[in-house]
């Protein structure tokens, strides 16, 4: 059984814009790049996955969990980052992991403090978010999405903001993750050469519609870059 | 439950560490200070003793419901709702593995608690000040009847702040909210006016139901029907702002 299953999800928006009968399905282990241009409908659809856009049609299914009937198991499973990793100013690093902890009393109380630390964000865990950069305010928008060990992590643009350590850094902890402790990860990002050294598997999103998908091996074998192999969907599609 | 205490227990820390929670204290203890130096002015000026003991409590209670209370409700429920709006953390509390109807309503009971806890703020604060200014004036009877005005007067206001929120959710704009809430408030304290037999709909005027609570000849059949008059139109309030926090798309 697919741990994410998308089954000809819709959502229109004024103009023609949006998703359109977007159906995938992700297995345990899979990093799964999300790649398209700006506009094409990505973040969209990873809102729908996580319950915050409700589709005109079509279904997701999280380990078994339809996310519109059964948000709450679904989402007990799922970590993300949406767009940008908001922290509520007022709270430092530190209360914005219990912010999340809060909702699973079995953690250790020593997790927000290990993973602010696997971050790189330990020196700052009680300082208040309102100071930080948009790179730290990213990393601790990872530990938020990772904190409560899910099997489920959506990232939606993770690189944003980070420099080329904190890049490196979470290229490394997420192929670990997906290696060692067989989480799905479904990233989107228009960084196409980090989706590249991360990802396993690329489906290339246009004007809503999921034209192709493959694995980042099999693409390597056809294409000198996922560029490369990106450019000729574009141009393909285009063409039709 | 646990979820639901969890994300109550987080609405709760977050309006804590928000400085806006201290400078209403610490405004409603200026304001409060303020009208007992004028009430006690203006009684040693006239001769007559005006508002002393537990008289100054209700009448402390008067104002501040009428003027601070709401208006200070009224910015929680702007920074509950709006300001995450606004601010993209909203978000980051509907991922959380909790419904849209546990998210609401955690919001409301932690305003709710806004209101309960400023009320019993107000209730030590002017007590207190009453005691100090006129100690004689005090009894065990008069303090019971002010226990109960303070108790009481926070279902209609939170009846009132269950419309705000109902308001919130139309649009994501704190500015466009708080505006509508205050036309909101003058419109239904102006509206008895004009129509004296719908008062008891109209929720702000009963701002001072307390009245009838500690008088010694209120009728309880009165206060009852205005009590479920009050539950309903909370409940009605409460109904279609969840049903909007449902449907809305991030």
């Amino acid at each position: 059984m697919p741990v994410i299953d998308i089954q000809g999800l819709t959502k229109v928006y004024g103009a023609g814009r949006g998703v359109f009968d977007l159906t995938l399905a992700l297995n345990r282990g899979d990093i799964f790049g999300f790649l398209g241009p700006n506009g094409a409908g990505k973040t969209t659809a990873m809102k729908m996955i996580t319950g915050l856009v409700h589709p005109d049609a079509g279904k997701v299914t999280v380990l078994g969990h339809d996310i519109s009937q059964e948000p709450t198991a679904a989402l007990r499973q799922m970590g993300c980052i949406l767009e940008t990793a908001e922290l509520y100013p007022y709270l430092t690093a530190y209360e914005n992991l219990q912010q999340v902890t809060r909702f699973y009393p079995e953690l250790p109380p020593e997790r927000p403090t290990e993973l602010l630390e696997l971050v790189g964000m330990g020196r700052y865990a009680r300082e208040k978010a309102q100071r930080f950069s948009l790179g730290m305010k990213q990393r601790v928008g990872l530990a938020m999405a990772m904190v409560h060990y899910p099997k489920v992590l959506i990232l939606d643009e993770p690189f944003n903001g980070l420099d080329v350590e904190g890049m490196v850094l979470l290229r490394g902890i997420l192929q670990r993750l997906a290696a060692e402790e067989q989480v799905t990860i479904f990233i989107s990002s228009h960084l196409i050469h980090d989706v590249e050294l991360t990802c396993n598997r690329i489906g290339i999103l246009l004007q809503g519609k999921l034209v192709r998908q493959a694995d980042t091996a099999e693409i390597r074998g056809e294409y000198a870059s996922l560029e490369s192999f990106f450019l000729s969907e574009v141009q393909r599609h285009e063409r039709l | 439950m646990s979820d639901f205490k969890a994300a109550y227990t987080n609405e709760l820390i977050k309006m804590q560490r928000k400085s806006r929670l201290i400078a209403g204290g610490v405004v409603s203890l200026v304001a409060t200070i303020i009208y007992q130096l004028i009430i006690s002015l203006v009684s040693s000026g006239m001769g007559v003793r005006i508002g002393s003991g537990p008289s100054f409590a209700l009448s402390v209670l008067s104002f501040y419901t009428a003027t601070l209370l709401p208006l200070f409700a009224v910015f929680v429920v702007i920074d509950c709702f709006n300001g995450e709006y606004a601010a993209n953390t909203m978000k980051q509390t509907l991922v959380r593995p909790l419904t849209r109807l546990q998210i609401y309503g955690s919001k409301v009971a932690a305003v709710g608690t806004f209101v309960g806890g400023s009320l019993l703020f107000m209730l030590l604060l002017s007590s207190t000040i009453a005691f100090i200014a006129s100690p004689a004036s005090f009894s065990f009877g008069g303090l019971g009847s002010v226990f109960i005005a303070y108790l009481v007067t926070w279902l209609p206001m939170m009846v009132f702040i269950l419309l705000v929120i109902l308001l919130a959710q139309f649009s994501s704009n704190g500015i466009l909210t708080f505006f509508c809430a205050v036309a909101t408030y003058i419109g239904l304290y102006v509206t008895r006016f004009f129509a004296p037999h719908l008062a008891n709909l109209l929720v702000v005027p009963l701002f001072d139901w307390y009245v009838g609570w500690i008088a010694h000849n209120g009728s309880f059949t009165i206060l009852l029907r205005q009590g479920l008059l009050l539950l309903s139109s909370g409940m009605v309030f409460f109904a279609l702002g969840c049903r909007l926090f449902e449907g809305k798309n991030m």
